[in-house]
């Protein structure tokens, strides 16, 4: 992690795979009330990834896609990445197959790697994933896999090669938030040198706060912004509980005290105050 | 004897979809000479407008759709009973049109996305009863017997209406040919910079409108088509008498009953100007919303799967721009037979096109108009629903 710098609260810089990613606020691309809309949303959020999901059937007809088109002049200018997932997926080799689609329609080597367990929860399933990260890291591609926050499968997902892991906040679309935030703590504690970004689950600026002063690394959301009454104002909102929740992070945060402490010094006061007893 | 309309306008359509068909209708009937030109054959309709659910239903829509498209919505409502009232005294036929408002509900587990639409009408000041009634499992009971049973909580909109569009849009068609306008199929309208030709052939016209919805990504290259797939399905047995619409997290699915006990189930949204046939995984998300919303249409037979392409511009609102030949029309999207008659509007106090459309029906006297609808609704209420 870089110094932080004299007065200036720069926010460090995000790496993955030896790559700088330009944010830590990354968003997805549907359900927005219009494309226009969604580009205004990614403006305000300026967001480092931006993620795309392939369905296998359409996937041919990316050239003449107009949705796809409006993203890709949005990428174009403002230095966002693409970040192809493979939403939908039900297996190991569904999952591969449609990565290798992606690779050559987007001429990327970057995939979040979604691998469906639970039609109802939209959890990953943890074999089938493990399964195709460690195939796809082996034909050469970035994998940013969507997994669980379990801490001996984000360890192998690790050991697989994946330059990074995405543990849910809670299921997909729901809002609710850091279901796990025990779990979560812990994660962040046993690996504190990978790259951990929360994929899923968050409604509320606070929750992508809270995910980021608990140290992870950025997070991913698209529905708390497309829903959003204004999804262009909450992209904002986003963006700068991001900001402040990794600078919070940066800076330290204080530790939890049992005992009220005055913050501001009182001078002369003996020490034998302390225990409650005048 | 000089021809009486040698002198007038004359128009010609690119497109005979819900606008190129309507906008001809209303040229015609004010004595115009109108050609309009459609690529696709007579008999195998292309238009998005003949795969649509014809729905017009403002308020549902609101939380899923463009900034202002809302009033438009609301002004096509008023238009669209003159309009049919119009049709059906020119060519003695009637379009069915239902008013019976529209209901929305959710499974119980889903509760949260009739949170989410309360949300959104009240941050939009809608709250009177004539407009929104929030409704209990008993009163969804009473307005619809053979819907589930475990529906528990939903909305009813009782301005919202539906409209039996392939018999509208055949309807159109044979008005316009009867008050002397020509429709030619299989006809490939091609916008040079200057002329315009129709299978290789210039042909002139004192003005074009390109109607042309995603075929007309010539006058507009903003246009992208987002492919949309419906089921109907025939089930005499089950009366279901308005359009109900299933909200759920994922999809956006849709009932809405149509003549002779049949019934049309939409519509999937996908990214893609891909017109290939229903997927697997649509028709089951569409079958299981069947199931779900009446288990009594377990029986009901599918009679038709279909796929078409709406037309989107980035904002998904519909825009009227010059061309070098006259207007081009386009962004309709999902939202047809919502807009195109206040599209008109606006192409006759914006544009000049005389379509002798009168601005009071859809609005000082809509006021008037939505209050008797009003007064209307007040009594269906106390008729219709428990206290």
């Amino acid at each position: 992690m870089a110094e932080p710098t004299n007065s200036e609260p720069a926010l460090d810089n995000l790496v993955i795979d030896g790559e700088v990613i330009p944010g830590r606020l990354w968003l997805g691309t549907s359900l927005y009330p219009s494309p226009s809309i969604m580009g205004q949303s990614l403006q305000a959020a300026g967001p480092g990834f931006v993620t795309v999901s392939v369905r296998r059937q359409t996937a041919c007809q990316i050239e003449d896609n107009g949705h796809w088109q409006l993203i890709d002049d949005w990428l174009q200018q403002s230095g966002s990445i693409l970040l192809p997932n493979t939403a939908g997926c039900h297996s190991a080799s569904e999952a591969i197959l449609l990565a290798n689609m992606a690779r050559e329609l987007f001429g990327s080597r970057w995939i979040k790697l979604e691998v469906i367990g639970e039609d109802y929860s939209l959890q990953p399933d943890p074999f089938e994933l493990l399964v195709a990260a460690r195939e796809l890291v082996a034909q050469g591609f970035r994998v940013l896999p969507y997994c669980t926050e379990d801490l001996v499968l984000c360890q192998k997902l690790l050991d697989a090669g994946c330059p990074a892991v995405m543990p849910w906040g809670a299921p997909i679309g729901t809002g609710r938030g850091l279901q796990n935030l025990q779990g979560l703590k812990t994660l962040r504690e046993r690996l504190p040198e990978a790259v951990m970004v929360i994929d899923a689950g968050l409604g509320k600026p606070s929750q992508a706060m809270q995910a980021m002063e608990l140290g992870f690394d950025a997070v991913l959301l698209n529905t708390a912004v497309a829903r959003a009454l204004d999804p262009v104002q909450m992209a904002s909102a986003f963006a700068a509980a991001v900001n402040g929740g990794r600078q919070a992070w940066q800076a330290g945060l204080m530790i939890e005290r049992q005992q009220a402490q005055a913050s501001t010094p009182t001078l002369g006061l003996p020490f034998w105050h302390q225990d409650g007893k005048a | 004897m000089p021809d009486p309309l040698q002198n007038r306008p004359q128009f010609a359509i690119a497109g005979v979809g819900l606008l190129g068909s309507l906008l001809g209708w209303r040229l015609a009937r004010q004595g115009y000479r109108v050609n309009l030109f459609e690529q696709a054959s007579e008999h195998t309709p292309a238009a998005a407008a003949y795969t649509a659910a014809a729905m017009i239903a403002p308020w549902a829509e609101l939380p899923v759709c463009a900034p202002g498209l809302f009033e438009l919505g609301k002004q096509s409502r008023l238009l669209w009973p003159q309009w049919l009232a119009e049709l059906q005294q020119q060519t003695g036929e009637a379009v069915p049109f239902g008013n019976r408002g529209s209901l929305l509900v959710a499974h119980p587990a889903d509760q949260s996305e009739l949170t989410d639409f309360a949300q959104h009408m009240q941050r939009a000041g809608i709250s009177s009863p004539a407009q929104l009634q929030p409704v209990n499992g008993e009163q969804l009971h009473q307005l619809e017997p053979e819907l589930a049973g475990h529906f528990q909580s939903g909305f009813w909109l009782p301005q919202e209406s539906h409209l039996e569009n392939r018999q509208l849009l055949v309807l159109l068609q044979r008005a316009i040919r009867q008050l002397g306008g020509q429709i030619q199929y299989d006809a490939e309208v091609r916008f040079g910079d200057v002329d315009v030709q129709v299978n290789g052939q210039p042909v002139a016209a004192e003005q074009w409108l390109d109607c042309r919805g995603v075929g007309g990504k010539q006058s507009n290259s903003q246009v992208r088509g987002v492919r949309g797939e419906v089921l109907w399905i025939e089930a005499p047995d089950v009366v279901i008498s308005r359009p109900v619409r299933l909200l759920h997290p994922r999809y956006h699915l849709y009932l809405v009953p149509k003549s002779a006990g049949r019934y049309i189930l939409g519509a999937t949204e996908i990214e893609s100007d891909d017109r290939s046939p229903v997927s697997v995984r649509s028709a089951l998300e569409m079958l299981s919303a069947v199931y779900a919303l009446s288990p009594k249409l377990a029986e009901a037979r599918i009679i038709e799967l279909s796929s078409n392409v709406r037309p989107g511009l980035p904002s998904h609102q519909p825009e009227i721009r010059q061309i070098p030949q006259g207007l081009a029309i386009n962004g309709l999207f999902r939202h047809g037979y919502l807009l195109a008659p206040a599209v008109l509007l606006q192409l006759q106090q914006q544009w000049q096109l005389p379509l002798d459309i009168s601005p009071a029906d859809a609005s000082v006297d809509a006021v008037l108009l939505q209050h008797a609808l009003q007064q209307e609704l007040q009594q269906e209420l106390q008729q219709e629903l428990p206290a």
